[in-house]
């Protein structure tokens, strides 16, 4: 478990790989957090493999084939939620 | 069946070679800037220049001479009249072409292709065009009426710009021709960028430089004046469902013997040479065809060439090797290590002249550069079989599109995304599946888009616009590149579906200005080596047209004909391979262990990237930043196309925009121009 992982924390870093990783225009006040990325078409195929091994690395979690999906990681706060269950930490309301 | 006595004097010189010309508006055309135009592209035909100048006109070639010398120079010239032609190409029915003429009494001096054009022009005038069967850019001087006419093959082998301003009128094989005059301003024009950025590459008649235009395959331009606009024509319309009648015969072994006749018959047609023919093998089974066709016509063992890549993701060598030990070719081949992409990339944007979305020209560049020192002139590639075929994945994607979109609510129908991406790893791999199917999930609706096939690429085109520097940004949010290209669809595209369409579209961008042109004519003849392309024979795509496209694409089989017409002599391994797509390293080729090049990290600098305007700096840096840490296997297409399209563009603001790549890298290598004086009766002296 991170003990330094809050859900705001888990968000932000999820938010500032997003922009540091994949060309957009957006910012962290306008980067959709609700809405599928790969649907938004904010990151390409390769994006999701970037991005599940980025959650997997930082959070040192393993992430399972059937957890890859719209409900689970369709837009950066069920993505936060899905890393904050399996760190054990309480979602909090993102 | 032709004799040998026929045969050898079917047999002529091939052209290989370089034009470039000019018609000043006032005042006289001089040898010396013929010369200078004709040098800057003597890499196309780098042992003669012979030329033409009289008044204001200057007319000219370099070429590679092989045999009949005497014969082959240009240009051709008609005294009383005056005509004056220069072409680059091949012209597979000269000959035929030659004795119509002499029977309708034209006496020849010449066994030359450039002689036969030139009374063909005198016979038939404009029409000659719709005549001719072959790869062609034609330039002819109309003394009669001071016209000038630029004229290029059907589906945009060879290559022909033109600027035009109040001074000076000019015509070249390549751009780098043109800038060799004073008069014209060298700037990068920025639709190109978004047509590239967009499309893949740019559409209709542009090029990569404000001002500088391309004649667009299948069309011929006619200057009345100097600096009037051109009377632009197009001769040729690839053929298009809904104004074909289908081939109809009883089944499918009935097709498949006539499709492989039919294609022996394009291959023997573009064989024509005085040279060795050789052949490009890539381990797919478009080329292997082409070769396996190629050896059973010529004699002695054919020579074939590869490229293989230390980088196992791209490499097809065991292919290449299986094809080449099957049918006993004498093969060789060019192996590309990890830091060739990026040594050589400077050059190849040289040649190439216009922003590049891959890097995969560069390792067929240093492939002609292997053939020329072979001794190779004249090779066979299988270009064009997948546009006509339906071999690309872009024609299944669309039709899985459509069935899926038929019931959104199928997984199974989308899960055909990882049957017809099963070379790409997140494809293959199941975990991330769900995901993907996402991003076509939102690409279902179709809303009558006439552009609806394009629709995926272009947006994740669309995506790279961030690249662009706010000043850019700003002109690209105010220009539709959509409005350009459709300037050049035919008629009948809107009434056609969605997979036509496409077709449509990938021979006007993809085939035309990027395969035969970035990846095709302008690699080859970097080292005077000639592209012959039986798939493009203009006899042999509309016979593939008018065969009903379940030949063509039967379920997510593709190019289902080719494969079993000639299925019982390729090898299995081949025949069932699955496909792969050719590419090079792209972002990953300029950060060999984290590290780019000294001219990458030079003209990727915020200082020159600031000077240059184009790009926005932040974003440029991010993408550097992302390729000196990448540590995955495989990079996504976007960060590929994004990087490869911003150093190209950096490169070809640097060697043309600034100059530093026109001035002559060889100067002892300077050929001398020799000027053609007219005759009469056509007849041609040297001066």
């Amino acid at each position: 478990m991170d003990d330094r992982a809050t859900p705001e924390s888990v968000r932000d870093d999820i938010v500032q790989f997003v922009l540091t990783n994949f060309p957009t225009d957006h910012t962290a006040s306008t980067l959709p957090l609700h809405e599928s990325l790969v649907e938004r078409g904010i990151i390409d195929s390769m994006g999701v493999v970037e991005l599940v091994e980025f959650l997997e690395k930082r959070w040192s979690i393993v992430i399972d084939e059937s957890e890859i999906t719209r409900e689970k990681m369709g837009g950066v706060i069920k993505m936060a939620n899905l890393v904050l269950e399996k760190l054990g930490i309480p979602a909090a309301k993102l | 069946m032709e004799t040998a006595g026929a045969l050898l004097l079917r047999k002529r010189l091939t052209e290989m070679c370089g034009i470039a010309g000019l018609v000043h508006a006032n005042g006289r055309a001089s040898r010396e800037e013929l010369h200078r135009m004709l040098q800057a592209v003597r890499h196309r035909g780098p042992e003669r220049l012979g030329g033409y100048v009289s008044h204001a006109v200057a007319l000219g070639n370099a070429r590679l001479s092989i045999v009949d010398l005497e014969g082959g120079i240009q240009p051709a010239v008609s005294h009383d009249p005056e005509i004056v032609l220069v072409f680059n190409g091949e012209i597979f029915n000269y000959w035929s072409l030659r004795e119509s003429l002499i029977a309708k009494g034209h006496r020849f001096e010449t066994r030359s292709e450039a002689e036969t054009l030139l009374r063909l022009y005198a016979e038939t005038g404009e029409e000659m065009f719709r005549r001719i069967d072959g790869q062609f850019a034609i330039a002819i001087w109309d003394g009669r009426n001071n016209s000038l006419i630029l004229g290029r093959d059907r589906v945009g082998i060879r290559p022909l710009f033109w600027f035009q301003n109040h001074e000076v009128l000019a015509f070249a094989s390549e751009v780098k021709a043109l800038f060799q005059l004073p008069s014209i301003q060298r700037r990068l024009d920025y639709r190109a960028l978004v047509q590239t950025f967009r499309f893949w590459t740019v559409a209709g008649d542009t090029s990569g430089f404000e001002g500088v235009r391309q004649v667009p395959p299948a069309h011929y331009a006619v200057f009345d004046s100097v600096t009037g606009s051109p009377r632009l024509r197009r001769y040729w319309e690839w053929p298009f469902p809904g104004d074909l009648e289908y081939l109809k015969l009883a089944n499918d072994q009935e097709y498949f013997r006539l499709f492989a006749h039919e294609f022996r018959e394009s291959v023997d047609r573009q064989r024509m040479a005085d040279v060795p023919v050789a052949s490009y093998l890539s381990g797919g089974i478009d080329s292997t065809v082409v070769a396996m066709c190629l050896a059973d016509l010529v004699p002695g063992k054919l020579r074939t060439y590869s490229v293989t890549f230390a980088d196992p993701e791209y490499d097809e060598s065991s292919a290449q090797r299986i094809v080449a030990d099957h049918f006993g070719f004498e093969h060789a081949a060019v192996h590309i290590g990890p830091t060739d992409v990026s040594d050589h990339f400077r050059d190849v944007v040289f040649h190439a002249e216009t922003p590049l979305f891959r890097t995969a020209p560069t390792p067929l560049f240093l492939l002609s550069k292997r053939v020329h020192e072979d001794g190779i002139k004249v090779v066979t590639t299988g270009e064009g079989a997948d546009e006509i075929l339906l071999g690309y994945d872009l024609f299944r994607e669309v039709a899985i599109r459509n069935f899926w979109g038929r019931q959104p609510q199928s997984r199974w129908r989308g899960s055909l995304f990882s049957r017809l991406y099963a070379y790409l790893p997140q494809y293959r791999n199941p975990r991330y599946l769900n995901l993907l199917l996402d991003f076509y999930r939102a690409t279902l609706r179709h809303d009558g888009d006439p552009h609806y096939a394009m629709a995926v690429r272009w947006s994740n085109g669309k995506a790279l616009d961030v690249f662009f520097s706010p000043d850019l940004r700003r002109r690209a949010d105010s220009y539709n590149p959509v409005d350009d290209l459709e300037r050049w669809l035919p008629p009948g595209y809107m009434a056609a579906d969605d997979i036509a369409r496409a077709q449509c579209i990938e021979m006007q961008t993809l085939l035309a200005n990027y395969l035969l042109s970035s990846q095709g004519d302008r690699m080859s003849m970097a080292h005077a080596v000639e592209g012959r392309y039986p798939y493009l024979d203009h006899h042999f795509i509309e016979f593939a047209a008018r065969l009903p496209r379940r030949l063509k694409l039967r379920g997510l089989k593709d190019k289902f004909i080719l494969r079993n017409a000639f299925g019982a002599r390729i090898p299995e391994q081949i025949r069932k391979r699955p496909k792969m797509a050719y590419q090079a390293p792209d972002l990953k080729g300029f950060f060999v262990n984290g590290k780019a090049p000294e001219y990458v990290e030079a003209l990727l600098s915020p200082q020159r990237l600031a000077d240059v305007g184009l790009f926005d700096e932040p974003q440029v840096a991010q993408l550097v930043r992302k390729g000196r840490e990448f540590k995955l296997a495989r990079v996504g297409m976007r960060d590929n196309m994004a990087f490869i399209l911003v150093i190209s563009t950096m490169l070809l603001d640097d060697l043309f925009v600034r100059g530093n790549g026109l001035s002559f890298k060889d100067q002892t290598a300077t050929s001398r121009l020799e000027l053609i004086e007219a005759g009469a009766n056509g007849r041609s002296s040297n001066a």
